[in-house]
């Protein structure tokens, strides 16, 4: 349900982006329910 | 974010048999893998038996009558024709139209952002996107339905779901993955022209509104002086702030851990409440009126859209979706177990005279629109474009979600129906008839439901009120909406485990978590409205241009009000309606939720056509012209019928004359200021009717003159984004192959090699 999305971003910044700095878990947490806040996901009837 | 390049080389094909290795990079492992490999002997027999048992259990849900039929013969029945339908008709709408390409890359993997773009494992997406989907819908509608006998609700929920409902789901998917996960109402300008595209946009708008106020409407309907169920729903709120404020401060990312928290003192607040509705002040402050319960739930609605997500919604979320998938499991479980007998009638005579008084009209349209959830809901394609797409690994991955996701709904649907078909007719009617006609008291319900012409023995006012002591509550009588029924009746299952005593738990455990999807429906696409009124508002232009930075929180503030304002005023209207609210809005909740539907399988035939598949475009057109038949039927009676029981304005204009008259009583109006808030429902409830009515025929006219021009050869290009060669594997269904297993071993051992030697394979991708 979501516990394993820092473990995730973790290892996609080491692929991706090895020279940029990689987030605290705690900093990606706010970031992710900032992106939330301006993307609502709907949910249905 | 990347941009996405185009292949430096066609990709790798390596064949072994009858499978076909493709990959898109000489070091790398393949990346798709097409298994031509005919059926063996083994799966024959399976599915021959598969097919063979889902044909006695049909035959003994259908044509088999007498007293004895079980209601492990529907879930059976359900099940066997998932799997037919599954391995058989999802295969060719994916061979014949869908087409996975799995060396392309999926927008999810183009454009990882680790926020709304993952690859995101296929059995944690296909979780998400069922508790995205499903909610309060599938239980609802079929209970309603149930006026009508199971049969044909039974039916309509398998036929609908394989035929209409996941092919929606399956293709829409389709449409947006291709298109980096595009909503539904642009996916309709691109392709259709503007003014199909705006058409579509307010019709979203419109019938969202109208889903927000009816859901509304079930929880007050199911909570009204129920000081337990109150209390219970009312605890979800500091609990989730508890939950919101446990992420965010002590342990961030712990979601599952929270979560079991979360659960562990809902269910206290469940037991709980009990106790609290024995106390005077409990009684006091939790045992409200529903237009009380509805300005709470107005104030809710309001509050949790303008707050933070990771406040409220976010740790709602999170127990809502482990709420659905447990207490649905919990319920097919229970069946299973307690095998219960089914007592209602196969088709009752409501079925051909529609003159139920759950709700209005005959079999056909009624019955399609009163279970859409479940069969085909419109819904969907707002979450098969836009979020799910946006997290999808490969394409072959969406039968999977897309079709398997909405199989899975409709299974929740059936288990609905099974639920409502094992209690008592009489009791059915009891809790679904509208005041107005039970009357409220245990003897007038009892001398109602008698003469209604139900088999079985007679009800009596004992009875009735020992049904209410037996779930913990003073009256069951016309507690409308699907939610108490359901309730009832999972309380009947459920007793198998811990005996009658613990039935009033199970009875408020049921209303807690109806409540608590329902709930999380609202404050979600309150929020999701808010954004689509201030997107639509900003391009206006001028003043309100500045509506779209989403952090000027005045401009929030007032959209959400707005949104708030409009369902909050349905709502209400639906609450205090002398003629009973469920049944005046219901109906128009399934046209509008269908209509959709038909605006979704309009764009997919439209694309299907653009990409040439004339051939094969009947499979969404039947979907189509079926939804179409339906709820084009449904809105010409609700508009023109001179029946007043079906037809709004005949309805308006019945009592409009009677105040002209001078009367003050008038059919279910007891005094004057009721009979014009008649007036006023069936106007605003006819002008909806109208509204969305317009809307979907602009949207299909538009499409068939698209799909007439491409048909003639020319018309408007293809939107499709252009691929990217994918560079990562994953398996395709739920249980990997023996194929699958091995390249996604070959994948482990490059990625631990990789972590080994870091430094040297820095670089080897390419976006």
């Amino acid at each position: 349900m979501g516990d394993s999305h820092y473990q995730r971003y973790v290892e996609h910044r080491r692929r991706e982006h090895p020279d940029e700095p990689v987030l605290t878990e705690r900093q990606y947490w706010m970031m992710r329910y900032a992106a939330a806040d301006s993307r609502p996901g709907m949910r249905c009837c | 974010m990347a941009t996405p390049t185009a292949a430096p080389s066609s990709p790798i094909e390596h064949r072994d048999g009858d499978i076909t290795y493709i990959r898109t990079d000489k070091a790398l492992p393949p990346v798709a893998i097409i298994d031509r490999s005919p059926i063996t002997a083994r799966h024959k027999v399976v599915f021959g038996i598969v097919a063979l048992l889902g044909a006695v259990a049909w035959a003994m849900m259908a044509v088999v009558r007498g007293e004895t039929v079980n209601a492990v013969w529907f879930v059976i029945a359900a099940i066997c024709t998932y799997v037919i339908a599954y391995r058989f008709y999802a295969r060719l709408i994916e061979t014949k139209i869908v087409r996975p390409r799995d060396d392309e890359a999926t927008p999810a993997e183009v454009f990882e952002n680790d926020t709304d773009y993952m690859p995101t494992d296929r059995r944690v997406l296909f979780g998400h996107h069922f508790a995205a989907i499903a909610g309060a819908g599938p239980l609802v509608g079929p209970v309603l339905a149930m006026q009508m006998g199971y049969l044909p609700g039974a039916i309509w929920i398998l036929i609908g779901a394989v035929f209409a409902g996941c092919v929606q789901d399956y293709l829409v998917l389709w449409v947006s993955v291709r298109r980096r996960g595009r909503s539904l109402g642009q996916m309709v300008r691109d392709e259709m022209g503007t003014v199909a595209g705006a058409s579509a946009l307010v019709a979203v708008f419109v019938i969202m509104i109208i889903l927000l106020a009816v859901l509304a409407l079930v929880v007050v309907q199911a909570l009204a002086q129920s000081p337990w169920g109150v209390f219970s729903i009312a605890m979800t709120i500091p609990i989730a702030v508890l939950m919101g404020l446990y992420l965010r401060f002590l342990r961030p990312g712990r979601v599952s851990e929270v979560t079991v928290i979360g659960v562990v003192l809902l269910l206290l607040a469940v037991v709980s409440g009990d106790w609290v509705a024995e106390t005077s002040w409990g009684e006091r402050w939790f045992g409200l009126s529903p237009v009380a319960l509805s300005w709470c739930i107005i104030i809710y609605g309001f509050t949790a859209s303008v707050l933070p997500v990771w406040l409220l919604l976010a740790p709602r979320d999170y127990l809502s979706t482990f709420m659905k998938v447990g207490a649905i499991g919990l319920l097919a479980v229970g069946i299973l177990l307690a095998r219960p007998l089914v007592q209602a009638p196969a088709v009752s005579h409501f079925a051909i005279s529609g003159t139920g008084p759950v709700f209005a009209g005959s079999l056909f349209p009624f019955l399609f629109i009163t279970i859409a959830c479940g069969a085909l809901s419109g819904f969907h394609s707002l979450i098969s474009s836009g979020t799910t797409p946006k997290l999808l690994t490969k394409q072959s991955q969406m039968r999977l979600i897309g079709y398997g996701g909405m199989l899975t709904e409709s299974f929740v649907a059936i288990m609905a129906l099974t639920t409502a078909a094992i209690l008592d007719p009489h009791l059915y009617f009891v809790i679904n008839a509208p005041a107005a006609q039970t009357g409220s008291t245990a003897a007038s319900a009892a001398h109602y439901v008698n003469g209604l012409g139900l088999s079985g023995s007679p009800a009596t006012p004992a009875q009735i009120t020992q049904a209410a002591h037996d779930v913990g509550e003073k009256t069951v009588i016309s507690r409308t909406g699907g939610a108490p029924t359901l309730a009832i009746g999972m309380s009947d299952v459920l007793d198998f485990f811990g005996g009658r005593k613990l039935q009033p738990f199970w009875y408020h455990f049921a209303i807690m978590f109806e409540a608590v999807f329902i709930l999380t429906t609202v404050d979600a696409g309150t929020r999701v409205a808010r954004f689509m009124l201030s997107d639509g508002l900003s391009n206006l232009g001028g003043p309100l241009r500045r509506l779209r930075d989403p952090s000027w929180r005045i401009g929030a503030g007032i959209c959400s009000l707005i949104v708030v304002a409009a369902w909050g005023s349905v709502l209400l209207m639906g609450v205090t309606d002398p003629l009973g609210g469920i049944n005046t809005l219901f109906p128009l909740f399934g046209i509008a939720n269908q209509l959709l539907a038909a605006i979704a399988l309009t764009l997919v035939s439209v694309v299907a056509l653009k990409k040439g598949y004339l051939k094969w475009v009947w499979i969404p057109a039947i979907g189509l012209l079926w939804d179409l038949a339906v709820t084009l039927t449904a809105s010409w009676q609700k508009i023109f019928s001179g029946d007043p029981k079906v037809g709004y304005w005949t309805q308006h204009h019945q009592y409009q004359q009677a105040k002209h008259a001078g009367k003050t009583v008038f059919g279910s109006a007891k005094n004057l200021h009721q009979i014009d808030a008649v007036i006023r429902n069936t106007f605003i409830q006819g002008t909806l009717s109208i509204v969305f009515a317009v809307l979907v025929v602009i949207v299909f006219l538009a499409g068939t003159i698209v799909a007439l021009r491409v048909v003639r050869g020319g018309g408007r290009a293809l939107s499709e984004d252009p691929t990217a060669p994918s560079r990562l594997f994953a398996p395709s269904g739920l249980v990997p192959t023996r194929a699958e297993r091995e390249v996604e071993r070959q994948w482990d051992a490059l990625l631990n090699s990789r972590t080994a030697s870091q430094a040297k394979f820095v670089g080897t991708s390419a976006h």
